[in-house]
């Protein structure tokens, strides 16, 4: 087994619910590294800045979960940059958002979005996506704090 | 009554009699010059006749003359009835003759001399022949040496000689006479034609001018009629192709005003395609805005649902974990957890849940307040916008310098609106530009008026609101007017309704309201309205004194 350190780049403008992302990606025993920022522009300069530092780009494994609604740079722009940045085209991206517009779904998998999760319909769904996420990127889960 | 008309039948009828009624006349005079030459013919012969006849009885009268002679000389009784020949002639011939010249007094009287020698010649032969016989040869002989006979005989062939060049005189002149005749008729007949071609000639013409080029005239009508080009004066005349030349000049009257009608019909008719095309696109814009509308709308009801919903469950859990530790025996460390879940967890729940109650009721307030800026009744008049201004100003005086901000206010014009209306807007437009500062540098908002070309408006009033502020993205230019877009986060409170409510209620006005903005830079807002009360859709509800003055003055 294999450890590997996996931050997980939670971009969304509601307090509310990226505190009910922490809880239940807490609950589902995705206890990686977790950071928030507030919107697209937050999260473009968050990964320029980790960018710029070689040694963390190849050591840390990323994943990114964002809002499609938010300000100033809006979701679906801040896919559209992650992917056409060599840098950061590789980090998986899902994308959370309240609406279930066949539209906009659409275009996010153009633009190269690795899971869609509607929220809250799917509370389920969500948290089976970032599980299978999880397996798919061979997560290794360290264990709960205060669990054995 | 109808005047009497010449009509094209009287017209051709016409034309056909004029070289019938010719010819006609022309036969009826060319038979009399037949007639007349026949009898000229016949004349002349007749004058060969008595000329023959003449030569005839004169030759026989010489025979009888010798006779005589004989007669005396030889005695011989056969000669004696010779001589009785003259008597024939006379009785016979002579009568003939008289027949025959009986139309010329003139050779009648020569005849009557011819008669009477041959007469008297005859009486002197018989008396000789009576000598003769009663006294002898010898008396006789005597009787002739007196040569009377010769000169009865002379006189007779005198008078027979007179008569006879009367009439070969005669005789020439009738020749003359049909020879001319002859001359005549030819030129007659060859006049005739002549005249008979150009009689026809003129019919023809007639017939062009009166009939031919008239049609003709009508035809070009028509013809100018399908062009739709103007037709010139009536034909002359009364006939039918004049009335028909009546009925096109009627027809092309009614073509005339039935294409001005069309005109005005068509002109009409692309004015109101214009209109649609703009309403559809006007409409066409409304409808986006309003799925744009709902969109923002489910979205942002959604946001705080997801919420409920979520916290919600979190308080499931919670509870769920709370029991589960409660059905136990507490351990010290159990009832830390406990703790932990009802301090941290269920608080931290119940607060989102509250937050987000308050989010759906202020966003049903919004929607309430925008749906009540569209109907709310406007009671619009002229406005001193500067005073107005000034007093937006005043009271946000308190955070313009808590912001350490600068506020300019231009002069202002006056506007025609609902003053509750204005205020709102401008108390919209001052207060963004004011809460937008960048707080990196020392703030100024602007407030003036401008010269600005708007599309669809005439000579618009348009105020502009500019900051020196955060600025607008050039990608969130478009979004800044519709509802619950809040670009710049949750940095300042509000429902991102303001905006919407500020274009509504410039769009009540009959105005339009845009923004320029440069990221880092700062906006500014432009509101344009109507020049006047005539501009703009809001009614005039003007007293009623007022309204009876106008309604005086237009009587």
């Amino acid at each position: 087994m294999t450890t590997q350190p996996v931050t997980i780049l939670l971009a969304e403008d509601d307090d509310g619910h990226a505190q009910l992302v922490q809880r239940n990606l807490e609950r589902a025993g995705l206890l990686n590294g977790l950071l928030r920022v507030h919107d697209g522009q937050e999260l473009l300069d968050c990964l320029n800045s980790r960018g710029s530092s070689h040694q963390q780009t190849l050591d840390e494994a990323l994943v990114i979960l964002m809002d499609i609604n938010m300000p100033r740079i809006d979701g679906v722009e801040a896919l559209r940059q992650i992917k056409a940045n060599p840098n950061t085209h590789r980090i998986p991206v899902i994308m959370l958002t309240t609406t279930d517009d066949p539209r906009e779904i659409d275009r996010c998998y153009e633009l190269g979005c690795n899971v869609y999760v509607t929220k809250p319909v799917e509370y389920e769904g969500f948290i089976d996506a970032i599980r299978r996420l999880g397996l798919f990127l061979q997560i290794v889960q360290r264990p709960r704090n205060g669990q054995n | 009554m109808k005047p009497r008309r010449i009509t094209i039948l009287r017209k051709g009828l016409f034309l056909l009699a004029l070289p019938l009624v010719y010819q006609a006349l022309f036969i009826g005079v060319l038979l009399k010059r037949q007639h007349d030459l026949t009898e000229a013919q016949r004349w002349a012969m007749h004058t060969k006749d008595v000329i023959v006849k003449t030569e005839y009885i004169f030759r026989l009268l010489t025979g009888t003359q010798s006779d005589t002679r004989a007669y005396l000389l030889t005695g011989e009784e056969r000669f004696a009835e010779d001589i009785a020949l003259d008597e024939r002639i006379l009785s016979e011939e002579f009568p003939a003759l008289r027949t025959m010249i009986r139309d010329n007094p003139r050779q009648e009287e020569r005849f009557q001399k011819v008669l009477s020698s041959a007469q008297v010649r005859l009486d002197y032969q018989r008396t000789i022949m009576e000598t003769m016989r009663k006294q002898g040869r010898e008396r006789a002989q005597d009787e002739v040496k007196k040569l009377k006979g010769r000169e009865l005989t002379q006189a007779l062939r005198h008078a027979i000689e007179e008569f006879h060049a009367a009439e070969e005189k005669l005789d020439a002149a009738r020749l003359e006479q049909l020879r001319v005749s002859t001359i005549y008729q030819d030129w007659l007949l060859v006049g005739g034609l002549i005249v008979n071609v150009g009689i026809g000639a003129v019919a023809a013409i007639m017939f062009s001018r009166e009939i031919a080029g008239r049609i003709e005239v009508v035809t070009q009508n028509t013809r100018r009629i399908a062009n739709g080009k103007t037709l010139p004066p009536l034909v002359a005349g009364s006939d039918e192709i004049r009335e028909l030349d009546e009925q096109f000049h009627l027809l092309a009257d009614h073509l005339k005003s039935a294409r001005l009608r069309e005109h005005v019909y068509q002109e009409a008719l692309e004015r109101r395609a214009t209109e649609l095309t703009r309403a559809n696109r006007d409409l066409e814009q409304k409808n986006d805005e309003i799925e744009m509308f709902v969109y923002s709308v489910s979205h942002d009801l959604r946001s705080p649902l997801v919420n409920l919903q979520g916290f919600g469950r979190e308080l499931n859990f919670s509870r769920e974990e709370l029991q589960k530790l409660l059905d136990g025996e507490l351990s010290a460390a159990d009832r830390d957890r406990a703790r932990e879940v009802a301090d941290r967890d269920m608080t931290e729940s119940v607060r989102f849940i509250q937050t987000a109650v308050t989010r759906l009721s202020n966003i049903i307030d919004a929607l309430l307040r925008l749906s009540r800026a569209g109907r709310i009744e406007y009671h619009p008049k002229m406005i001193d916008l500067k005073a107005i201004v000034q007093r937006i100003v005043e009271a946000m005086r308190g955070t313009i310098n808590a912001r350490g901000a600068d506020v300019v206010i231009q002069n202002l014009p006056e506007v025609w609106g609902d003053p509750a209306a204005i205020e709102q807007i401008f108390a919209n437009l001052i207060g963004n530009a004011v809460n937008y500062l960048d707080p990196k540098r020392p703030g100024k908002v602007e407030i003036g008026r401008i010269e600005r070309a708007v599309e669809g408006m005439e000579k618009p009033l348009t105020i502009f609101v500019r900051d020196n502020g955060l600025g607008i993205a050039p990608n969130h230019l478009c979004k800044v007017f519709a509802i619950f877009q809040r670009l710049h986060g949750n940095l300042i409170a509000g429902e991102g309704v303001g905006l919407a409510l500020v274009r509504r209620m410039v769009e009540r006005h009959g105005g339009k309201v845009w923004v320029e903005s440069e990221e880092g830079v700062g906006s500014t807002f432009f509101a344009a309205f109507p020049a006047d009360a005539q501009h703009s859709p809001l009614p005039m509800v003007a007293p009623r004194k007022e309204r009876i003055n106008v309604t005086v003055s237009h009587a």
